[in-house]
């Protein structure tokens, strides 16, 4: 069988306010192939996807689908012609069920006949992808690995063949991770075609079979998933080859000063979510801890912070018991915060950049006099911070919003660490940023480490742990299982402890 | 300026405000634009410009409003092209009825009228600054007019038409449970409640009427879903015959009562003249208050130059209050016609002392 | 034309374009009606702003609108929708009514503020029982502030039809009926009006229009308003805590404290509303008191897309428009119910067209910034 390209990118270019986001891209992918467009934050990526979803139009050259040249007025026009996306946020009706939301996505499938047969069309996709999914179950009652799948349910369901993937791993664990893999390779073998992006390079050249690289909206190059490394990747994508990762310093471990003494508490539903967690960190020590998702990884978070009132134990800053204060003193006696869900719990994203690096300490003396802010003050302490994270922005006047989620991440580093916390709390620092964002965080949270900071850092990826941590503790059902010093367990040891074989070997 | 037609979507927005200016442009072309209204035009010799502020919603409310507007046409009819009408309804909030009232004034109007008790303070502010132009306050009294002032006040004896409807009401109610609706819960409006009441118990003293109100502000004059859900309560525990005095409130009422083939009493217009022919069956008479008469009384008076000052009382005597006998319900009404008239007679002879609040009800 | 000061330009000609199409809505309208668009504007217009009294009605129908609109605008900054600014200005006014014709013999300077405290208070009052319900028991505002709307109205018919009317209005037996009103206030407690000061500004405007003293005030008020949200920590904490309550309480702001102090800001804000009519125009408190100036000020607010300065055009635009009917009423013999209509698209026309170039505007910013 002649292979023949499905969808072919001619010159494409596309401005925004002037400034362009892409510019003169062409490649071409072939049926059946799982195309992977990886790049930067920023570097174009998901614009170029846009364009082909219909939701965005070109201001140059052509796309052409199957041949033919495509001029989409919109996603609905896409559809027709077989191409859907799965976004990074999903569209999904939470109230709904499943088989529901991926009805609401056609028309004319109300009533009582074309849902008996859309249940059948529905059950036979899974079948044929080899998915279980209860049709009937609302969706807000799954988790997000099985959401993803009813996002993809729901365009095969509407006759797509063209499947677009952006960062569909940025809110997997690894196990949901390794499972799309796998689905995405089942249905390239079914004959669809799917483009990934990515700028998670082992995935992409774990399922990839082509990879087009992309560099501030321009294509750099499209190159076989075999013929490839992962260095050669990260070169074409920054434009340099990645610096080792700084020499670690060794610091002489300060004195203690966050403990955790059995601490118990509950979660938003009543339930035990803290069973007796005990830790300590000493300053100048990073202390990372790994677990499976929903092990109490919040709470652990909510209870440094003030957030949680635990139930039982305690929680000791620098000696002094912090269990059950108030948020704004625990933050006052030298508490900081990167938070999980940095858009909604790190940063108010209407707001501007100054406003947002300043939040919560404009009532210090060096900003504030008689309760009036002053102005100069702020502006040239965040235009210093501005300077001394790297943070790239026009002006520190735009809401931060418009900033890349590498930038915004440096926003809530530079708010957290101007503070000089005794106590840095990470949780999930680098989840959805790019390489070159994600190791000037990693470089930030060093210098933190460095200056004497005690930084409890909370993550799903493993490998960043292993990294940066001095030691690592695993969390299962609400306690520390396990603590370690990175290289003296493999993976599969921490995979099993992270899955509760190992209360055995250590009862706490 | 080439990248706000990004979408198709923007394209349409930008295609839709072109269009509104265009036929804004075309809309303006095809009339030549007309010299706008100079505030102090002379006014014609032997005009008689008339101007009348309605209440805040007042007008269609097919009683107390319309009956003064009914007035306002009536006139018209009678004296025709020398007749210049202007009607004014204040903003929702009420607080441009003294401006009103002066726009009027100083468009030289001959004749202002203020329906409603809450223009008394708008009237006797705005009199003083144009002693040429004559004021009427409807329902709303003034104190120390004389006939010279340039304001006549017309106040009516409610409780005097209210009687002989709460009489009929009794006497036609089968069931023995006769209902009463209030629009805003005043003084003005417990005087039709306080006289329904004593009528109907005057007719048939083991009567029961049952009274509610719409509501404590202004809207409860035009409220008829309101209106209608306490008619449904009234009927659901008996009520056979019922009075609405609540503005177009009351039309709410008269719906449930139509619907469930029971009868209604409306208030201050004959109701009948403009109910539906559906709903005229059901309505059994209605209580006058004859703003109408009094309105095109007073143009008369004032196109005859002899306008009078002060004050001028609307009783059963000069009929300016009393029930409505028409087309439609004079079979209904035949029976008790002579009952009525001799209580109207003993009214008129001072023999029944008529309460005017809930208080002297009791 | 680089994208700046492409920005910029759309910044400046965003309102213009906004009121242009909101003309041009509500000349469809009028044509669809069978009127002449061209001469009801001209007349709106000329008879709006060609008279000196039409100008001071303006500015005395803007003036509760801007206390209104503040009151709103200030509550929807920390994130709290305040549908009650009308139960709590008509409580604050009768506060305010209660000072002013109970009290007997003190000076002007002492009589009016202590009466301006009075409503502020009873305002504030009467916004601290949402504000608890909301933030100690979790009943959203927009429920209990409604409700407590009809039970203030409720509770004023009470207090001045029953407990404070003024009985001693000589009302013929039998005849007409009383009003229903408070005592009459205290002269002291008139508000003083401003017809010397516009004078020093050329505008002669006749005694009979209202515009006093609490016109000024509006202004200054959201002028400080204004320099709240830019200049002072609490500003940022509520701008912060309305638009990221999350983020807010995790940097380690109060945010119920601070939704507290503000919606007892809006409350006491909102005491303010009622007074230029109360003590500018009337005597009493009335039961027919002018209604309304609460809803209003919402679309006040959300014309003005909740900026403080913003609040002043956009009260006296809906000053405007009350005043422009009035003059189309009166000389093109339009129905009030158009005028209604025709205010209200031309509103809404404006606020959407503003909101949209908002929109458009931000993804510019967002292209440039990026």
């Amino acid at each position: 069988m002649q292979i023949r390209p499905v969808i072919e990118f001619r010159g494409v270019g596309k401005r925004f306010a002037g400034i362009a986001a892409n510019e003169d891209i062409s490649f071409a992918v072939n049926q059946g192939a799982v195309h992977a467009v990886v790049g930067e934050n920023g570097a174009g990526k998901t614009t170029l996807m846009n364009l082909l979803a219909g939701l965005y139009r070109p201001d140059a050259g052509n796309i052409l689908v199957r041949g033919e040249p495509v001029d989409f007025h919109g996603p609905q026009a896409a559809h027709h012609a077989g191409i859907g996306m799965v976004h990074q946020h999903f569209m999904l009706v939470e109230r709904f069920t499943i088989l529901q939301n991926i009805l609401l996505s056609c028309e004319s499938s109300y009533g009582l006949l074309p849902q008996l047969q859309a249940r059948q069309k529905v059950s036979a996709i899974c079948r044929r992808l080899g998915l279980t999914l209860d049709l009937d179950a609302t969706v807000e009652t799954l988790p997000v690995g099985l959401r993803q799948r009813v996002e993809i349910v729901k365009l095969l369901y509407r006759g797509g063949d063209i499947l677009i993937f952006d960062e569909p791993t940025a809110v997997l664990t690894p196990g949901e991770t390794a499972d799309l893999l796998e689905l995405l390779r089942s249905m390239s073998q079914q004959g669809k075609t799917i483009l990934y992006v990515s700028h998670k390079l082992s995935e992409v050249l774990a399922i990839a079979d082509t990879v087009s690289v992309l560099r501030q909206g321009r294509l750099v190059g499209t190159v076989g998933a075999a013929e490839t490394t992962q260095g050669q990747l990260v070169e074409m994508m920054i434009g340099r080859s990645l610096t080792p990762s700084a020499e670690r310093q060794t610091v002489t471990a300060g004195p203690l000063l966050l403990a955790l003494n059995a601490v118990h508490c509950r979660d938003g539903r009543r339930a035990k979510a803290l069973q007796g967690l005990s830790l300590q960190i000493r300053g100048g020590e990073i202390y990372g801890v790994v677990g499976v998702s929903g092990n109490g990884q919040q709470e652990l978070t909510g209870v440094v912070t003030g957030e949680i009132a635990p139930t039982g134990g305690a929680v000791k800053l620098a000696g002094d018991n912090i269990a059950g204060m108030s948020m704004p003193k625990v933050r006052n006696l030298g508490v900081g915060l990167i938070p999980e869900d940095r858009d909604r719990q790190g940063l108010v994203g209407a707001l501007p950049v100054w406003e947002n690096m300043l939040l919560g300490q404009l009532r210090l003396p060096q900003f504030c006099h008689r309760g009036i802010l002053s102005g100069a003050a702020c502006r040239n302490y965040v235009a210093e911070q501005v300077r001394r994270f790297g943070i790239r922005l026009a002006s520190i006047d735009q809401p931060v919003c418009s900033l890349s989620g590498g930038n915004r991440q440096k926003v809530i580093l530079a708010r957290e660490l101007g503070r000089q916390p005794r106590v840095l709390v990470a949780s999930q620092p680098v989840r959805g940023l790019d390489i070159g964002a994600a190791e000037m965080v990693h470089a930030q949270m060093m210098a933190a480490r460095e200056a004497g900071a005690a930084v409890l850092l909370i993550s799903a990826d493993l490998d960043e742990v292993l990294e940066l941590a001095d030691r690592v503790g695993v969390l299962y059902a609400g306690r520390i299982v396990r603590e370690f010093r990175p290289g003296e367990l493999s993976p599969v040891e921490i995979g099993h402890y992270m899955l509760g074989g190992g209360q055995a070997v250590k009862p706490q | 300026m080439r990248s706000i037609h990004r979408t198709k979507r923007l394209d349409k927005k930008w295609l839709l405000c072109l269009i509104l200016l265009l036929v804004l442009i075309v809309g303006g072309c095809g009339q030549a634009p007309a010299a706008p209204a100079a505030p102090a035009k002379q006014p014609e010799a032997n005009k008689l410009r008339v101007g009348l502020v309605f209440d805040v919603g007042g007008r269609g409310d097919k009683s107390f409003n319309d009956g003064a507007y009914a007035g306002l046409e009536a006139a018209k009819k009678e004296l025709g092209d020398r007749l210049e009408i202007k009607v004014l309804e204040p903003a929702g909030s009420g607080d441009n009825r003294e401006q009103l009232l002066r726009l009027l004034a100083q468009e030289k109007s001959d004749l202002v009228f203020g329906v409603g008790f809450m223009f008394t303070d708008a009237i006797r502010k705005v009199a003083k600054d144009f002693p040429q132009t004559k004021f009427v306050l409807v329902d709303g009294y003034i104190p120390d007019l004389k006939p010279e002032s340039n304001i006549a006040c017309l106040l009516y004896r409610e409780q005097e038409g209210a009687f002989l409807v709460g009489s009929m009401a009794a006497m036609k109610s089968s069931s023995g449970k006769i209902g009463f609706i209030g629009g805003m819960q005043i003084p003005l409006i417990e005087k039709f409640e306080a006289g329904y009441t004593a009528g109907a118990r005057y007719a048939k003293p083991d009567i029961v009427v049952m009274a509610d109100y719409v509501g404590t502000t202004s809207l409860a004059f035009k409220d008829p879903v309101k209106g209608k859900e306490l008619a449904l309560r009234q009927l659901s525990a008996g009520v056979d015959v019922l009075f609405a005095a609540a503005g177009s409130s009351g039309l709410g009422a008269l719906d449930a009562v139509v619907a469930q083939k029971k009868l209604f009493i409306g208030v201050d217009s004959d109701q009948s003249l403009n109910a539906t022919p559906e709903q005229r069956p059901f309505i059994l008479t209605s209580m006058l208050k004859r703003v109408d008469v009094a309105v095109q009384d007073t143009i008369r008076q004032v196109g005859a130059a002899a306008f009078k000052g002060g004050y001028r009382e609307f009783g059963l005597r000069e009929n300016g209050v009393g029930y409505a006998d028409n087309e439609y319900n004079r079979a209904v009404v035949a029976p008790y016609k002579s009952k009525l008239e001799e209580i109207r007679n003993r009214i008129l002879a001072g023999d029944i002392k008529i309460p005017i609040n809930r208080k002297e009800l009791k | 034309m680089n994208g700046r000061n492409q920005i910029l330009l759309l910044r400046f000609a965003a309102p213009v374009v906004s009121v242009l199409l909101a003309l041009a809505a509500g000349a469809l309208f009028m044509l669809v009606a069978g009127y002449n668009p061209w001469q009801v504007y001209a007349t709106l217009l000329t008879f709006s702003l060609g008279r000196a009294d039409s100008i001071g009605s303006i500015l005395f129908y803007a003036t509760p609108l801007l206390f209104a609109g503040l009151a709103v605008a200030v509550a929807l900054k920390s994130g709290i929708l305040n549908i009650g600014v009308e139960g709590q200005y008509l409580i604050g006014a009768f506060c305010g009514a209660w000072v002013g014709f109970s009290l007997h013999g003190l000076p002007g300077w002492l009589h009016l503020p202590l009466a301006v405290a009075a409503a502020m208070a009873g305002s504030m009052l009467w916004a601290l029982l949402p504000a608890y319900l909301k933030l100690y028991r979790g009943v959203h505002e927009v429920i209990s502030t409604i409700l407590l709307n009809y039970v203030a109205f409720s509770l004023l018919h009470w207090l001045v039809a029953e407990v404070f009317m003024d009985r001693n209005q000589q009302i013929p037996a039998g005849l007409g009926s009383p009003l229903i009103r408070t005592p009459l206030f205290d002269a002291a407690v008139a508000a003083p009006k401003l017809h010397g000061l516009l004078r020093l500004f050329g505008l002669d405007v006749p005694d009979y229009i209202a515009v006093n003293l609490f016109l000024p005030l509006g202004i200054l008020l959201a002028v400080g308003c204004w320099f709240l949200f830019r200049h002072t920590p609490l500003g940022y904490e509520i701008a912060a805590t309305g638009q990221g309550p999350l983020a807010a309480r995790n940097v380690g702001i109060a945010v119920n404290r601070v939704q507290l102090k503000t919606f007892l800001l809006s409350g006491a804000i909102g005491g303010l509303v009622g007074l230029s009519h109360l003590f500018g125009y009337y005597d009493s408190f009335d039961l027919d008191f002018p209604r309304n100036f609460g809803f209003s000020g919402i679309a006040v607010a959300l014309l003005a897309n909740n900026h403080p300065l913003g609040v002043i055009p956009s009260a006296l635009l809906f000053g405007l428009l009350q005043r422009g009917g009035e003059g189309i009423q009166a000389f093109l013999t339009v129905p009030m119910e158009l005028v209604v209509v025709l205010q209200g698209i031309m509103i809404l026309c404006v606020a959407l067209t503003m909101r949209w170039l908002d929109r458009l505007l931000l993804r510019r910013e967002r292209g440039t910034g990026a």
